[in-house]
């Protein structure tokens, strides 16, 4: 739905400082009905990018094209994008209806239209009870439901969270996290940055993973996982005494008469044939799971 | 319809903030100092107060103009509200012009307050409400919604201190110039005249649209300087909305 194409940054504040280069030749782009995680630690260029596919702020070099299903023109594109900012902070002597109404209005809602909706959402994020208290005060969890609010009141094909998760309780971000899998469930391409990979692990089915300004990996959540899951082979066996293989062993433990060997994927047939032959008995074979954060954890090694 | 709610929801927001007090506040300083001024005049207390009114009505319209002026644009990016509104289906300009339009509406519903107050005193104190006050008042209004595009289109080009150091001397400069056009050693140096001719083609010059003496001493006006200063008021505010237009355009949002 976007396509990021060789987007460089470079950042010079004065002619005097160095400049600093926050985006180096990142390409992808999203995939229509996806939810992809946006991951990367802090500083990674994560917000950068999408402020450029936003049109906030230009790039060194490269460009942002988008699909056609989203329009052809900037009014028309930007009519099927929802976008919520990171740490959001809104005017604060207005009340909540009245934002809703604002961004409504710029979205080109009716007010029929941006009624119902309101109501339905403000229901939805449990803030229906504060809607006509002025912005000002509101809680901090209170003001990224508004602000998640009003990223979807115009029910846009698109939606770009720049960490909508950061600042909210346990509650908060199970309530948040549900949302982007209904909207997911309901056809929505979901776009969301942040540096908590559990998050992507349990809601996205794509990953974007960018480190130092630069991209790290574009794919499947599941197939990062399964090419993870399927180095190791973990084989639980039960000799008569310490057991002695050829194979390459990655790990080899003793649990009584119980061992637990770990071999690459590769060398199971091998070890199983080994663990047979010496008379041992195979008691289980699994494929050693990894977790997100264990692969980004392995791919930042 | 979209800069309409763009001006709509920036004058609530304004109307419902502090800056809103300045009107009860200087009204009733208005009203003390006319009073207290006018009691040591001999023979013309509405000259007074009406010289007293018109200033703190300017003084009101000015301070208006350089505060919400210098943190319009600058607060919607550093509180990101401009990353919401940019993001939908508007263009920046239309963004731009309707915040301008906004805060000129509260700088309408200001001056008018104030003025009424200042009004209210001059009736009471005798005096007959002649046109030359209602027309000054007006140009207070239009000369600060110049002042107000200016310090905007300044804002967006440089930091705050900056913009309020340049926007003090470009409104000292624009009233000055005027003057400063008769002073004889001047008129004595041909390059310094000419450059002070054509200054008010590239910078404002706010002389053009004071009124005031002729609301003072009741001065019947010449109606084609009024003219010619409307006509200017229109060509310059427009020239630095397109040239606001142009920087909002191209302005990067970090």
């Amino acid at each position: 739905m976007i396509n990021w194409e060789n987007i460089t940054k470079v950042f010079s504040s004065d002619l005097l400082s160095r400049p600093v280069k926050a985006l180096d030749d990142v390409t992808f782009s999203l995939v229509e009905g996806s939810t992809t995680g946006y991951i990367g630690a802090n500083g990674a260029g994560k917000t950068t990018s999408i402020k450029i596919a936003l049109g906030f702020t230009s790039t060194t070099k490269g460009q942002v094209t988008f699909a056609p299903s989203l329009g052809s023109d900037r009014e028309e594109i930007f009519k099927h994008i929802g976008f919520l900012p990171e740490r959001p902070y809104f005017y604060p002597h207005l009340t909540g209806n009245e934002f809703a109404q604002y961004m409504g209005l710029l979205s080109g809602m009716t007010q029929e239209r941006m009624k119902e909706r309101v109501t339905q959402l403000a229901e939805r994020f449990g803030i229906a009870h504060a809607l006509d208290r002025p912005l000002r005060t509101y809680s901090k969890g209170m003001l990224q439901r508004m602000g998640f609010l009003v990223a979807i009141q115009h029910d846009p094909k698109l939606i770009v969270l720049d960490e909508p998760l950061s600042g909210l309780d346990p509650l908060g971000r199970k309530e948040l996290k549900d949302v982007i899998v209904d909207l997911s469930r309901e056809g929505k391409t979901v776009f969301f940055s942040t540096h908590i990979v559990s998050d992507v692990e349990e809601i996205c089915d794509r990953i974007v993973f960018l480190e130092k300004g630069k991209l790290s990996y574009n794919g499947g959540v599941a197939d990062m996982l399964a090419k993870a899951s399927s180095r190791v082979c973990r084989v639980m066996a039960s000799f008569s005494q310490e057991p002695k293989f050829s194979t390459p062993i990655i790990e080899q433990k003793s649990h009584g008469s119980t061992w637990q060997i770990k071999v690459d994927t590769q060398h199971r047939e091998k070890l199983l044939g080994e663990i047979l032959s010496t008379g041992g008995q195979v008691v289980e074979l699994s494929s050693e799971g990894a977790t997100l954060e264990q692969i980004f954890y392995g791919v930042n090694k | 319809m979209k800069l309409w709610a763009v001006a709509q929801y920036t004058i609530k927001d304004l109307i419902r903030s502090k800056i809103m007090w300045n009107i009860p506040v200087l009204g009733v300083i208005l009203a003390l100092i006319t009073y207290v001024a006018s009691e040591f005049t001999f023979g013309v207390p509405e000259r007074v107060a009406t010289n007293f009114g018109l200033a703190a009505l300017t003084l009101s319209a000015y301070g208006i103009a350089f505060f919400a002026g210098v943190m319009l644009i600058r607060t919607e990016a550093e509180s990101r509200t401009v990353y919401l509104i940019i993001s939908r289906p508007l263009s920046r300009e239309t963004f731009l012009i309707g915040k301008i339009l906004g805060v000129s509406t509260f700088l309408a519903i200001n001056v008018v307050a104030l003025a009424l107050v200042c009004f209210g005193i001059l009736m009471t104190l005798g005096a007959v409400l002649n046109t030359q006050v209602v027309v000054a008042t007006g140009f207070v209004l239009l000369e600060s919604i110049l002042l107000l595009v200016m310090i905007v289109l300044l804002s967006m080009v440089s930091n705050v201190a900056l913009t309020l150091i340049f926007g003090v001397l470009l409104l000292v400069a624009g009233h000055a110039v005027g003057v400063t056009q008769e002073i004889m050693l001047v008129k004595k140096i041909p390059a310094l005249a000419t450059s002070l001719k054509y200054y008010h083609w590239v910078l404002p010059a706010f002389y053009k649209l004071n009124f005031k003496n002729y609301a003072v001493y009741a001065y019947s006006f010449p109606w084609q300087t009024l003219g010619s200063a409307l006509v200017y008021w229109l060509s310059y505010t427009t020239g630095l909305l397109l040239l606001g237009c142009a920087v909002i355009r191209r302005k990067d949002f970090d």
